[in-house]
């Protein structure tokens, strides 16, 4: 079995456990173990975008430096940490100034050589989506699914790399790998308001609303995520406004790696998937199956 | 929003500062959208956050949150108190 150094960080281990047990179920039924670092601690959720700071660098170099000396590879799950990850390692390779002083104030030194691949990298680049479609035992088939990006998976585009930022595919890719028909909708790639449900609630919920109403009306039943805040954000905003969602209830979100874990075999109960979010899922995947074979 | 991104990069390249009574700037989640798209590669996220770290910087007002919304995960709370902080 092959097996990836993995960092979990705060949010999969308090309210997004469905996440972290659903990656790791279904990485288990693709042959991966995703392995926990040790000693890892909060990446600080933001990136510094504020360069004469380097005090908020600390905690994500500690994790770097920590993972480099079991590894040479470390895999995400969370948008958030992925994107901060990502970009300090970038940091420590381009600005080696900046990296002495964070070494000097750490004492944990950290000097690059560590790869940071999110899950959806390794199920991409590593396994292969064809390998995924021959393990799918169970394919949702027909589920239309609307694939969320957000914001912090794919930009800045400069320094993340991980797909297109203007037309991304690889989510939508492992969706139809699984048998799921994901549904194109505008704003996909637009933000969910982040932490403004902290000070702005009103603009949060307007942004989330935005991109649930989008994907709804261009068929989606369900919505997918690589990130517990959007999960957040899109649910949240939804309750706020149960105009919106009365006639067919609220758009149920759900973690990519809940979808694939299904489909790989692995049991609802071990994916942490609630009864409403695999109603929908069965309905979806039936109801489509049904109306082709009636045409 | 009362000024939108455009306005507040010219208000910045007019010296005006009348900016820093925008609300904008606030509203700006790092979502990186603006520089993704801007054709004249303006980094907007940049330039939201150094408007409002001066901002924050000068008055030294911390965050303070009454009652944190019960389930979101900490990585809101954290980023909020990251971005909204005069560190």
């Amino acid at each position: 079995m092959q097996s990836y150094l993995y960092f979990p960080g705060c949010s999969l281990r308090t309210v997004a456990r469905d996440f972290e047990d659903s990656a790791r179920a279904s990485a288990r039924a693709l042959g991966l173990e995703l392995k926990e670092m040790q000693g890892w601690l909060c990446c600080g959720a933001v990136f510094p975008n504020v360069a004469d700071n380097v005090m908020t660098n600390a905690g994500p170099n500690r994790i770097l430096a920590r993972a480099r000396a079991e590894s040479d590879t470390l895999v995400t799950l969370c948008a958030g940490c992925h994107n901060v990850l990502k970009r300090a390692n970038l940091q420590a390779k381009r600005n080696a100034i900046k990296q002495e002083q964070i070494n000097e104030f750490n004492e944990e030194r950290y000097e690059g050589g560590l790869g940071v691949l999110h899950f959806l990298e390794v199920l991409r680049d590593r396994v292969g989506f064809i390998a995924i479609r021959e393990a799918a035992k169970t394919p949702l088939r027909g589920l239309p699914v609307g694939a969320y990006y957000g914001c912090l998976l794919l930009r800045p585009f400069e320094e993340m790399k991980l797909d297109d930022p203007h037309r991304p595919s690889v989510l939508e890719d492992l969706l139809f790998s699984i048998g799921c028909m994901p549904v194109d909708y505008p704003k996909r790639t637009e933000c969910c308001g982040s932490f403004l449900g902290v000070g702005a609630p009103d603009a949060m919920a307007l942004l989330s609303r935005n991109v649930v109403q989008a994907a709804r009306s261009h068929g989606a039943k369900l919505l997918t995520v690589s990130c517990p805040l959007c999960k957040y954000n899109l649910e949240e905003s939804q309750k706020q406004d149960p105009k919106a969602s009365s006639s067919s209830g609220p758009l149920p979100v759900v973690y990519f790696t809940q979808l694939l874990g299904l489909a790989l075999g692995v049991s609802p109960e071990d994916l942490r998937l609630s009864d409403t979010q695999l109603q929908t899922i069965r309905g979806g995947a039936k109801s489509t199956v049904e109306s082709v074979s009636q045409t | 929003m009362d000024l939108m991104p455009h306005l507040v990069v010219r208000y910045l390249q007019l010296g005006l500062e009348q900016v820093f009574d925008a609300k904008s700037y606030w509203l700006c989640a790092t979502c990186f959208s603006c520089e993704t798209q801007c054709p004249r590669g303006l980094d907007v996220s940049k330039v939201c956050e150094a408007l409002r770290t001066i901002k924050l910087r000068n008055d030294l007002r911390d965050l303070k949150i009454e009652k944190p919304p019960p389930e979101m995960p900490q990585q809101g709370l954290v980023s909020a108190f990251r971005k909204l902080s005069p560190y």
